[in-house]
């Protein structure tokens, strides 16, 4: 459906889809990614149409190695979109950084996925700070339809600046569905060809130094380009002003219009949020008595216009960050309330309720890992080999070890640092330490920190939970997996392998479902004072989706001494607290016989056996 | 319900896996195939392993936002008894909840560190609200069926009934064949009929 050249169809499109749809109407030829939530879909929605509309796609090894596989193949003539999480850029950012100063050839684009209240997130940065810090275009979308013609218009935009333009999108945005009508799709007849130019391609001290005040001229000519894009929205009518950017904006129309006020408001919807359009934000204090900015996490308009309003001397007063909160999503009600408190309107319409569910009435529902997961019994091997361990762990599944019963994560920093922390832990503390880390975020950054346990020397154990594949963020394939970028067989790559070639002495592989032979290996590395290396694998169960048998408690047998929920808590396991006794949830229980092997009584058992 | 609609707007909430993702698309489907200006809404990510997750679904000419705002929420579909309550503030007074009676007991419950509220406390505190409550035993029917995955069109069933609701079931039986995979169809429609049978 994607990829159906039917100009003025109108289809349901989730934000990230649009974003795909948008690059093939622009014509891309190639797309790069490392999946991170919520920007994820942009690249499982490339790797579905690649092969048919010929498009290059790659699941990169982590965010940086896509963003220079997108540059290349701008620096190859070629049009790139690369997309990640906002936290991807943090380690992208190194090669953004400088090239903005040589910019780019082929059109380019970052699609940036920011979660603001942290729904999939170690934090809440915006990434509009990067495109200012870097020096690059960032445009923001309110809706699916405007994410489609922003990404088509963006790589224009990026040819004529010769700059990475950034879209970012934020969960609301990325995960929002609605009406798309689709343009044309563009014919796709490039051919690589890399212009030599060393002055801008090898960014030397030298160069750079030369290059810098080019960029901000660039930079200067762009703030007037966008003025008259068609991405700046600006209404005046009457004293009161609103002025907001992406999903605000619709908070603030839908909270206007619940007051009846539209009339009396002022607005500016910003489609750049940098560079930010002079002109119109200078109309708008010129024109208002007052205005409320509606931006959500930092104050990034609210300082330009302040700023700009100090400049030129204008009175109009700018309300913010003192009346809207500087963390979260905003929502209508946020918003209206904001307006309401702003501009001392007495409001028609609630978005309150005055009723409050009792707390009992409420039992936590966190996140936790499937029935079956193979990640669960390695965590509870772990607590048998290690009862006083410092646990660092990593980003994955597999962080919701940290849940009760397991309690099997300490930390949880970034990408790669259960391997490093936990390697220094082992140095700093006498504490026994384990660190655990996914397959995928091996490969992603696990790997340098690995070759520093060896080089640098350490006490750790380190335990590559290896499901073969990238689970939290949706099952994408990674190196360990066997399948390639687009489904295709390949040689996988074992991380015991590389801890060998890293001269790591104990190196073991287990599979986790075998609980004692685990706990053993477990134990066996726990004697050992150098790194230990161990790999639990056992295929993701989303993946390997055909039922085993199932288990069955016989209630007989069971004496309620509930060590199978209260230490190793499968889901399917169900304490019935009538009768004392632990039942299996056949809906749930995918068979993978853990728990039998936990019970001490013997009483969960094959089902019929 | 014709295409003038200015602002509806649904809120379906569960647990992670439910099939709550699938249920807000085929509604959406529905929409833009009638030419309704549609929002969705929804959670991905890490509450799908077995966390609460909602859903939002909104059409209609007054609708930007993908999200409902609080005590807007016209109908409810509740895959599952306790989450009704964890998104109640969404609903406007004097709604209707398609409950799905069946439990999912959370591990905080099961690792002791919580209960589970009785069914007919549940019932009583959304009817508090005030909200009307149209509870069923959406899963036992799906697996009688032949899969409990099947319970969202057991619930999307029953829904359609509704008179607030604004499609029509032949064309959510539509929207099913177009989204559902091939081997799936026949299940699906047979418990979209269920659901639409028993309420
Ligand atoms: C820098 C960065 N990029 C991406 C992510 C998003 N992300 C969270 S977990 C994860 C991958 C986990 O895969 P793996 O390590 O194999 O563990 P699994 O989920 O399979 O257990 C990713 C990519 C992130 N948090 N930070
Ligand atoms: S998706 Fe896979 S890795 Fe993640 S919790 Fe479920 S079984 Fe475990
Ligand atoms: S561990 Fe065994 S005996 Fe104890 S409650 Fe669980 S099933 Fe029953
Ligand atoms: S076999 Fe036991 S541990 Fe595995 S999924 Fe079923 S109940 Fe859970």
């Amino acid at each position: 459906m994607l990829t159906d050249n039917k100009p003025g169809q109108v289809e349901l499109l989730m934000g990230n889809q649009a974003v795909v749809r948008g690059a093939l109407e622009a014509g891309i030829d190639v797309a790069a990614t490392y999946p991170g939530t919520p920007a994820s879909e942009i690249g499982d929605n490339f790797a579905k149409i690649a092969k048919k509309a010929g498009v290059y796609f790659e699941y990169a090894i982590n965010e940086k190695i896509a963003f220079e596989t997108a540059l290349t193949a701008s620096w190859s003539g070629l049009r790139s979109l690369v997309s990640m999480k906002h936290v991807g850029l943090n380690v992208a950012a190194d090669a953004l950084m400088s090239i903005t100063y040589g910019g780019t050839d082929g059109g380019m684009v970052l699609v940036m996925g920011d979660d603001p209240s942290c729904f999939s997130s170690q934090n809440e940065q915006d990434s509009r700070n990067f495109a200012r810090f870097a020096q690059m275009p960032c445009m923001e979308p309110c809706n699916p339809q405007e994410t489609k013609d922003m990404v088509k218009y963006a790589f224009d935009l990026s040819e004529q600046f010769r700059l990475p333009v950034m879209i970012r999108e934020t969960t609301r945005i990325a995960h929002g569905s609605g009406n798309v009508v689709f343009g044309e799709m563009a014919p796709r007849e490039r051919k690589g060809h890399f212009k030599k130019d060393k002055l801008r391609k090898a960014v030397l001290p030298a160069h750079a130094y030369q290059l810098h005040p080019d960029l901000l001229k660039r930079i200067d000519e762009l703030a007037i380009h966008i003025e008259s894009s068609p991405w700046i929205h600006m209404d005046l009518k009457g004293k009161m002003g609103i002025i907001a950017n992406g999903n605000s904006m619709n908070y603030a129309k839908e909270a206007l219009r619940f007051e009846n006020k539209q009339e009396e408001f002022s607005t500016l919807h910003l489609g750049f949020t940098y560079p930010l359009p002079k002109k119109q934000i200078e109309a708008m204090l010129r024109h208002c008595d007052e205005i409320l900015i509606v931006e959500e996490l930092d104050a990034i308009t609210e300082d330009f216009a302040k700023k700009l309003a100090f400049d030129l001397g204008i009175s109009c007063k700018i309300y913010g960050k003192d009346i809207l909160p500087k963390t979260y999503e905003f929502d209508t009600g946020i918003v209206h309330s904001a307006i309401t408190q702003a501009f001392r309107l007495t409001p028609k319409e609630k978005f309150s309720v005055n009723y409050t569910v009792p707390q009992e009435m409420l039992p936590p529902r966190y996140p936790v890992l499937c029935p079956g997961c193979p990640h669960r019994a390695t965590f509870f091997a772990i607590k048998k080999a290690f009862p006083k361990g410092v646990y660092t762990s990593d980003i994955g599944c597999y962080t919701l070890g940290i849940q009760p019963p397991l309690n099997a994560v300490d930390t949880c920093v970034c990408m790669g640092a259960s391997i490093s922390m936990g390697v220094a832990f082992s140095k700093f503390l006498e504490d026994q330490v384990v660190a655990t880390i996914g397959d995928s975020t091996f490969y992603h950054t696990g790997i340098p920190a690995l070759a520093n346990a060896s080089y640098n020397g350490s006490k750790a154990t380190v335990v590559v939970m290896d499901n073969s594949i990238t689970a939290m963020t949706g099952q994408q394939p990674c190196p360990s997996c066997g399948v390639s970028s687009l489904g295709d067989p390949c040689n996988p790559i074992y991380p015991e392998k590389v801890a060998e070639s890293l001269n790591i002495p104990f190196v073991e592989v287990v599979d986790p479902l075998d609980l004692n032979k685990t706990i053993e290996v477990m134990k066996k590395a726990a004697k050992h004072d150098d790194t230990s290396f161990i790999v639990t694998r056992s295929i993701c169960c989303m993946i390997d989706k055909e039922k085993r048998p199932l288990v069955e408690v016989k209630k007989d047998v069971c004496i309620g001494c509930q060590i199978c929920t209260k230490t190793f808590g499968c889901p399917a396991l169900i304490w019935r607290s009538e009768e004392k006794k632990v039942e299996v949830d056949t809906n749930l229980c995918n068979g993978c016989s853990v728990c039998i092997q936990v019970c001490p009584s013997k009483a969960i058992q094959g089902k019929g056996s | 319900m014709s295409t003038d609609i200015r602002e509806f707007s649904m809120i379906l909430c569960g647990v992670g896996g439910q099939g709550t993702i699938l249920a807000s698309k085929i509604l959406a489907q529905t929409a833009i195939r009638k030419g309704i200006n549609c929002r969705v809404g929804e959670t991905h990510g890490m509450s799908q392993r077995g966390g609460s997750v909602i859903s939002h679904f909104r059409i209609g000419s007054e609708v930007d936002g993908a999200i409902t705002p609080v005590g807007h929420g016209q109908l409810m579909l509740a895959f599952e008894p306790v989450e009704s309550l964890r998104y109640i503030n969404f609903m406007k007074a004097g709604s209707n909840v398609v409950l799905n009676t069946y439990p999912i007991i959370p591990t905080s419950v099961n690792t002791g560190l919580a209960k589970y509220p009785p069914l007919e406390k549940i019932k009583e505190t959304i009817t508090q609200y005030p909200l009307k409550v149209n509870g069923f035993d959406a899963t036992t029917i799906a697996c009688s069926l032949g899969s409990a995955i099947a319970l969202n069109m057991v619930i999307l069933g029953a829904t359609t009934k509704l008179s607030e609701f604004p499609f029509e079931a032949d064309e959510m039986k539509k929207s099913i064949e177009e989204l559902v995979k091939p081997q799936f169809i026949d299940l699906n429609i047979k418990a979209f009929n269920a659901g639409f049978e028993m309420a």
